[in-house]
């Protein structure tokens, strides 16, 4: 697993997943095989792919039919989505590395900037005719809504710091060993 | 067994701030699934006005008022609520532009909502028109506002008042001239109307039998009082010395009545 750092005091990895011994008073880690992270990215890029690009698509599509004006459109709706899904799952792919720090810090620094271009684009407009129209204007909730990501980039700095002085300390955190 | 120590300070924020990030996703995604669903309660309350009430006022201004009832069951206010609405004469443009102030309808509340809108008839190029005229008048109506602080809406809405004239069918119409022995000349006028408005018409009419040459022959009021959708018919008869020839001059008649003054067209004498 190149570029996955190893806790101070590992010793004894052989078998997969890794499991680190520390000294006695030194928490431990297990740190999941490069199959279980590449199973658990993916399954994670489905969930994320579905919830925040098919779905939408399939949503703004739908709603592109009726006499209703978008703000944005289902394939750029899409298309931000997936970039979105692939960097959640990289940052899952990458926590056990150093890289997770960067990566994390990308999807969130992503995150924010999805939200507030949606934020600006958040208008729907209806036109049922009949000298009737509704105009609707929702940025506010995306805006408050990127303060997810925004926290998530605290985190990701946080946790990119650590990394950088202290190499594999959180591992046994993020990845408890349990019972040895 | 063997239980982890507790996780250094770095690591502890870290966590924290993705601990706040979950929380800011709940908190959001729940308030606003909470915000759609009470606005989906929002419903025009009991006591709705159907329609516009017309008022004169005493400077000859027409009132235009509406009142919109709305019940918001939810817990979010409904802020700068604002009505605006613009009042066309089709083919002359803007007739007039009411309004209601920027209000707030707070959550668990009905709120009343007043629409005032001002038709200055004696100084608008139509007033004259209207005075005698029904008319489908065009309304535009917008509202704005903001719900729960989150989604702002701005809905616009056309439709036609109908105008009900207070001297429809205006006619003021000269009978032949008939001489007398007394060598006047006798001019019969019958004025007649109705009142199509919802107020009644109080006021002075006044005729004026005028030559062809410009000279006002004869004068005469007449003191009106006709309730709101009644109507009007009363015949004048003015006696022209020898000086003053008919023939060719016009009716100009003319009314005065609340912060009114205004002319109607002028009929040809025979």
């Amino acid at each position: 697993m190149s570029g996955q750092m190893v806790p101070p005091g590992a010793r004894g990895e052989t078998t997969a997943p890794p499991l680190f011994v520390a000294p006695a008073g030194r928490p431990v880690a297990r740190l999941p095989g490069l199959g279980r992270r590449v199973a658990m990215a993916s399954a994670v890029f489905v969930v994320a792919e579905i919830g925040i690009a098919l779905v939408p698509f399939e949503a703004l599509r739908r709603l592109s039919g009726l006499p209703i004006a978008l703000g944005v459109t289902p394939f750029e709706v899409l298309a931000a989505g997936t970039v979105l899904a692939l960097l959640t799952a990289a940052r899952h792919f990458s926590k056990p590395s150093r890289a997770y720090g960067p990566v994390a810090i990308t999807a969130a620094v992503a995150g924010i900037a999805y939200l507030l271009w949606l934020a600006a684009h958040a208008t729907i407009a209806v036109d049922p005719g009949h000298g009737v129209g509704v105009t609707l204007t929702y940025g506010t909730v995306l805006e408050l809504m990127a303060v997810a990501p925004a926290l998530s980039l605290v985190s990701a700095v946080v946790t990119t710091l650590e990394d950088l002085r202290h190499p594999g300390e959180r591992l046994p955190f993020d990845y408890p060993a349990g019972g040895v | 067994m063997r239980m982890n120590p507790r996780p250094p300070g770095l690591y502890r924020w870290s966590r924290l701030f993705r601990r706040l990030s979950t929380l800011a996703v709940v908190v959001v995604v729940t308030v606003s699934a909470l915000a759609v669903y009470s606005a989906t309660q929002v419903r025009p309350a009991p006591g709705a006005a159907g329609g516009l009430t017309q008022l004169l006022l005493p400077n000859g201004t027409v009132e235009l008022g509406a009142t919109f009832n709305l019940s918001n069951p939810g817990p979010f206010a409904f802020t700068h609520l604002r009505l605006v609405a613009v009042v066309s004469f089709p083919g002359a443009g803007l007739l007039a532009v009411g309004g209601t102030p920027d209000s707030t309808i707070a959550g668990a509340s009905t709120g009343v909502v007043p629409l005032t809108i001002f038709i200055p008839m004696a100084t608008s190029p139509v007033g004259a028109t209207l005075l005698t005229h029904d008319a489908a008048l065009p309304v535009d109506l917008w509202l704005n506002t903001t719900y729960a602080g989150l989604a702002s809406a701005a809905i616009r809405a056309a439709t036609n008042f109908t105008w009900g004239a207070p001297f429809a069918q205006f006619n003021a119409t000269p009978g032949p001239p008939a001489p007398q022995p007394n060598g006047t000349l006798q001019v019969p006028v019958e004025i007649t109307f109705s009142d199509h408005a919802v107020f009644g018409d109080v006021g002075t009419i006044t005729v004026r039998v005028v030559s062809s040459a410009g000279v006002t022959c004869a004068t005469s009021s007449l003191p009106i009082a006709t309730p709101a959708g009644a109507a009007f018919a009363q015949g004048l008869s003015f006696y022209l010395g020898a000086g003053c020839d008919p023939s060719g001059g016009q009716l100009l008649v003319s009314y005065d009545g609340p912060g009114i003054s205004a002319a109607f067209p002028p009929e040809a004498l025979p």
